[in-house]
């Protein structure tokens, strides 16, 4: 057994109370001595135990409902949304390799208040993380002066892509769908309506490959390529 | 003590539950623990949003990774809550703004402040808690001070130092001996 490591190394260690070099130094230290030391093992597994103890000192507080309804609908399997998520039709579909959308989930069909204000919670969580990008969507050259505010907000690295302000409905029997472009090459992310004007969706993409956002006026089936009918468009 | 057991044993069932898929037995383990880690999370970061995605973050990865927990090793209580602990930590360095702020509060684990009368929590739970705070509570102050600016509000040990303007060498002792202490009263209230 080589030399014992020093205690406070211990108690540091389990508080997470150490800089970068000096936790490499401690599970360095670890790895070579405790597997041998059982008395250091107890020392430390002991500490730990506290450090678990300690976190009880911390007044309990309810969390929002909304909480669990966010975890809840990410450890239940999401069901198929045959309703708007059209099958790719292989003819005509030009999809971006590795893509993997699950379409948009809607405000006004998710329908539970819940849901909605779990949605919120996680746009504004994504807006007060300090990477967070934030990006306006103008209306296009064909729909100048429309009254639509809309902005797309995402944190690199992360999944998820939030697009939320406000926009006419379309017209009748036409839904909105949105596209993520890539050069020449662009995916879809699905289609929406607005909850009367307010537009709150969550697109399950990893924006990171993608350079613009576009979001077009559709048939009620959605199309498989985008159509004349530009809204708006941003760069990403 | 054997009720503490029972509970254990409880939340040790249901975690080997979990191991199986089992979404029921997670959503019992988030019954349990959701005040205590909403609670922690919110004490470290002094920020609602950031202490729900830390609990979220937390409830996550049991769910994805369960086999991290040893039951062998750890209470699951210990585990789950030092996990809780650890993602509000890091959240909260990553957040400098925000130990500026929380600098100006007073994160005392338990003076003058008590919230559990507006929390539904488990009895064996707010039993156990109020064990640990009268341990806190028997340290001696620059004890004390030293591991809830550790704690509570994410600091390295050279910070605390720089804090309370003494040196790193009596932060390290003064770490030292209040855990052991913690773990002598904790222990032979456990026997």
């Amino acid at each position: 057994v080589n030399e014992h490591p020093a205690p406070e190394l211990f108690a540091a260690y389990a508080l997470h109370a150490l800089d970068q070099d000096e936790m490499r130094e401690a599970e360095k230290a670890i790895s070579a001595h405790l597997p041998d030391c059982e008395e250091c093992r107890g020392t430390l597994e002991g500490f730990l135990a506290v450090v678990g103890e300690i976190a009880l000192a911390a007044p309990p507080r309810e969390p929002p409902r909304l909480l669990w309804s966010r975890i809840h609908r990410e450890v239940t399997p999401r069901p198929r949304q045959p309703v708007r998520l059209w099958a790719l039709t292989t003819a005509a579909a030009v999809v971006v390799a590795g893509l993997s959308l699950y379409g948009l989930h809607l405000q006004n069909r998710v329908g539970r208040a819940e849901d909605r204000q779990a949605r919120t919670t996680e746009v504004l969580s994504a807006v007060s993380d300090p990477q967070h990008q934030l990006v306006t969507l103008s209306p296009t050259q064909e729909r100048p002066g429309a009254a639509i505010h809309l902005a797309a907000t995402f944190v690199p690295g992360r999944s998820g892509l939030y697009l939320f302000g406000s926009m006419p409905p379309p017209h009748p029997h036409r839904v909105y769908q949105v596209w993520l472009m890539q050069g020449s090459r662009y995916s879809s992310g699905g289609t929406f309506e607005p909850e009367r004007t307010h537009v709150l969706v969550r697109i399950e993409v990893d924006p990171g490959p993608y350079d613009s956002l576009l979001i077009t006026e559709e048939p009620q089936e959605g199309s498989t390529t985008p159509s004349e009918h530009r809204v708006v468009s941003a760069s990403l | 003590v054997v009720h503490d057991r029972q509970e254990d044993q409880r939340d040790a069932e249901l975690h080997a539950r979990i191991l199986g898929g089992d979404p029921r037995a997670f959503e019992e383990l988030y019954r349990r623990y959701a005040s205590a880690a909403y609670g922690l999370a919110y004490r470290v970061t002094s920020h609602e949003l950031l202490a729900q995605e830390v609990a979220h973050d937390a409830f996550l990865v049991l769910w994805r990774t369960p086999e991290a927990f040893d039951p062998a090793r750890s209470p699951f209580r210990t585990f789950f809550l030092s996990l809780v602990h650890h993602r509000a930590v890091d959240t909260v360095r990553r957040e400098e703004r925000l130990r500026r702020r929380s600098s100006r509060m007073n994160l005392g684990p338990s003076e003058g402040e008590d919230v559990t009368e507006a929390v539904v929590e488990e009895a064996w739970l707010a039993h156990r808690r109020a064990r640990v705070r009268t341990a806190l509570e028997g340290l001696p102050p620059d004890q004390r001070k030293v591991l809830e600016l550790a704690y509570f509000r994410g600091y390295k040990q050279w910070q605390i130092a720089e804090e309370l303007n003494i040196p790193l060498g009596t932060v390290k002792t003064r770490t030292l001996a209040a855990m052991r202490k913690l773990q002598r009263v904790l222990t032979e209230r456990d026997e």
